[in-house]
């Protein structure tokens, strides 16, 4: 939940990164960190296993500035991928404002995306929120690999499978290269703050 | 063979199995001695242990306590001795038969108790579950496998338990077996089976037909589950092979079956490709490339030492998370204990805050909303800028008319020096201004020294600039009066009154 101090004119949302495995989440928040390094002045915190992925969550807070007089500072999650770890998952979710859901365009990862939205919705509703009411944003990743001979979905395929129901803006993208992880941000933190914008501004 | 070195025999099968023939011919047996021994209280009071134990034999068969072969055995044993030693007095038998009584009786006890199981034992199989459910590893799958198999062999004897736990166990080595394939609903289901467990262990006056039902709903589901698993496995056989067309039921589609939007329905999608200015091809060898061990090297501060961040001050939301992570792989600890600590650190009631969830009523921001996030994210480094040096230069002296904007930099200042003195033709003539001028010059050369472009540009400033300074004065008041000539012709047009070096160098690329 979004918490907001209206003394101080501070609000603070928080924004979590969801998807399966290996699927970028990540390197979405290790480009943001690189790209905006001056302006974001945190530090990322980041907790990793021996092979590099992400152990218990992935953290970065900046400060945006100042809207209609209230500093609005952004806290953007990863949760941990692997199956394995869905109790972490649960825990990152609490007091989520946003969701960046990130699915791997890869053809052999369709059905983890799709398993993956499904818990999704299921650990949400452990905190009585329901997906459909949330401010969703879908990026479909590692979609630079269709210049690779790894068989890769297609953008109306993954549409389907994935926001065919929850209708959500969606984006192509490429994390490792960069290409929309910002607006793909944008419209998040965007979608977020105008649905507390009333109680708000 | 006597009747004793029968009984011992068929004492001896039963061992390996216990069947209705065995213990009709003990029976037989036992009674024949009886009818010997007729008299003898000792010898008649070792054979009604062993018929009294016979027909519990026979009643549960395979099924019986562990304990009851061994303790037939040991009775057939000392009858023995008691009958066939000729040198053991009467205090002696009536010594080893009382023993044999005890033994007897202990038995009789370990069968009409209950289970006992104790909160250890509970505690124990809800901590290795749990830590499956955290971590599926070597270490947690090989606790879960030691701690099962012991409540097994405990509750071998108790039918309702006993099957609870060989479910818990099946599942339990399935997940192993699968590890991070295994369905996503494994472990809640893991759970589940053992809460239903624990549930008849801590309602000890829960009736012996509620046990049961609640045990034969979890077998009806274990057998779903098991239904489910060869198809599991059919689909990712055929993975390889399946085409975009292969149909995939969409994500939550069980959960909301209306509303569903065909695929060319859905939402519009930011696509992403080279017509927008996005480089997809790899990176070529001419990129920078860190050297081996660089990443190690540069972190100075070493790994973070997770579990001193317990007892650390607690300074970002992200360390209050760690330690409900932390405090939920203690086992006995519950995910909702966690959470509880979670809760009650972000719930401090504090003087003026809020807290909104979120809804998305599909609401369109305010346009101050997407003006912030725009100036935040735009700031793009100037190498990545494809804007040209004019546009940029015209730019920041814009930017820096805002008093509430970054601070130039000194190459800055010195191009609006240098710019302003250029500006009169008059600085050509004037000796201070022309030392200025070539200082100016050469701290950019300087400055800009890595950028070919910017430094070649200078170079042709600083050349032209010498060759207009070593123009005769009167070509510079020629082009004056020319000017001014044809100034008097076009009266309307506004005059100018100097023509700067700028745009002296200008003029001589266009005529």
């Amino acid at each position: 939940m979004a918490l907001i101090n209206v003394k101080t004119k501070e609000v603070q949302i928080k924004i979590v990164y969801y998807g399966p495995g290996r699927g970028g989440k990540t390197t979405n928040l290790e480009y943001i960190n690189e790209k905006y390094r001056d302006q974001i002045k945190t530090e990322m915190v980041s907790l990793k296993t021996q092979d590099d992925r992400t152990l218990f969550f992935d953290f970065l807070p900046f400060d945006v500035g100042q809207i209609k007089g209230f500093d609005i500072t952004i806290q953007l999650y990863t949760v941990p991928g692997q199956v394995k770890y869905n109790a972490t998952r649960r825990l990152v979710l609490r007091g989520v404002d946003g969701i960046v859901f990130v699915a791997d365009v890869q053809k052999e990862q369709r059905k983890k995306n799709i398993d993956s939205l499904n818990q999704l919705y299921e650990n949400l509703e452990t905190y009585n929120l329901d997906l459909f009411n949330m401010p969703v944003v879908m990026q479909y990743n590692k979609i630079d690999l269709k210049r690779s001979d790894i068989p890769i979905l297609s953008s109306k395929t993954m549409q389907k499978d994935l926001n065919s129901l929850l209708q959500a803006p969606a984006f192509e993208a490429s994390a490792l290269k960069g290409g929309n992880v910002i607006p793909t941000l944008k419209k998040s933190i965007s979608m977020t703050l105008a649905s507390i914008q009333d109680q708000l501004f | 063979m006597n009747s004793l070195a029968e009984l011992k025999n068929i004492v001896a099968s039963l061992n390996e199995n216990i069947t209705g023939d065995d213990i009709t011919t003990f029976q037989k047996l036992i009674s024949q001695l009886g009818q010997q021994y007729e008299g003898n209280t000792n010898v008649t009071t070792f054979l009604k242990m062993m018929r009294s134990l016979s027909k519990y034999l026979a009643f549960k068969k395979n099924n019986a306590h562990a304990d009851s072969i061994p303790a037939l055995n040991s009775i057939v044993m000392q009858l023995e001795k008691v009958i066939n030693d000729p040198d053991l007095k009467e205090d002696d038998a009536s010594q080893i038969l009382s023993d044999e009584i005890e033994k007897y009786k202990t038995l009789k006890n370990k069968i009409a108790s209950k289970p006992s199981i104790t909160d250890n034992d509970i505690n124990d199989l809800k901590a290795v579950i749990l830590s499956v459910d955290w971590e599926i590893s070597d270490v947690t799958l090989l606790n879960f496998e030691t701690v099962t198999t012991n409540l097994l062999k405990q509750f071998k004897n108790y039918k309702i338990h006993y099957t609870f736990l060989k479910i818990i166990h099946s599942i339990g080595r399935y997940i192993g077996r699968q590890k991070a394939n295994a369905p996503t609903d494994s472990i809640s289901f893991l759970r589940s089976v053992f809460e239903n467990f624990e549930l008849i262990i801590l309602t000890p006056e829960m009736t012996f037909k509620e046990k049961k039902q609640i045990l034969e709903t979890d077998i009806n589901r274990f057998y779903e589950f098991k239904q489910k698993i060869p198809r599991q496995k059919k689909t990712t056989n055929l993975k390889d092979d399946t085409s975009e067309d292969e149909s995939f039921s969409p994500a939550l589609s069980h959960i909301k079956k209306t509303g569903m939007a065909a695929a060319d329905e859905v939402v519009p999608l930011t696509t992403l490709g080279e017509s927008e200015g996005f480089p997809l091809e790899e990176k070529t060898d001419s990129d920078k490339m860190a050297p081996a061990l660089a990443d190690k090297k540069s972190s100075s501060m070493g790994p973070r030492d997770i579990m001193d961040d317990l007892f650390s001050v607690k300074e970002s939301p992200a360390d209050e998370l760690l330690d409900a992570i932390h405090l939920q792989d203690i086992p006995g600890q519950s995910p909702s204990q966690a959470l509880n600590m979670l809760n009650q650190t972000r719930n401090i009631p504090s003087d003026g805050v809020k807290n909104f969830t979120p809804q998305n009523m599909d609401n369109e921001p305010i346009p101050e909303i997407g003006n912030r996030l725009d100036e935040f994210f735009n700031l793009e480094a100037p190498e990545d800028s494809d804007e040209s040096f004019e546009e940029s230069l015209s730019k920041r002296e814009d930017k820096n008319d805002d008093s509430g904007g970054p601070l130039p930099d000194p190459d800055f200042d010195i191009l609006t020096r240098l710019k302003t003195t250029i500006k009169t033709p008059e600085s050509l003539q004037d000796k201070s201004s022309l030392m200025s001028i070539n200082q100016d010059i050469s701290l950019l050369e300087k400055s800009w020294q890595n950028d070919p472009e910017k430094t070649c540009l200078l170079q042709i400033i600083s050349s032209l600039t010498n060759v207009l300074k070593n123009q005769p004065e009167t070509v510079l008041q020629e082009n004056k009066s020319t000017t001014n000539e044809a100034d008097e012709n076009i009266p309307d047009t506004p005059q100018e009154e100097t023509v700067g070096v700028l745009g002296k160098i200008k003029g001589m690329f266009t005529s």
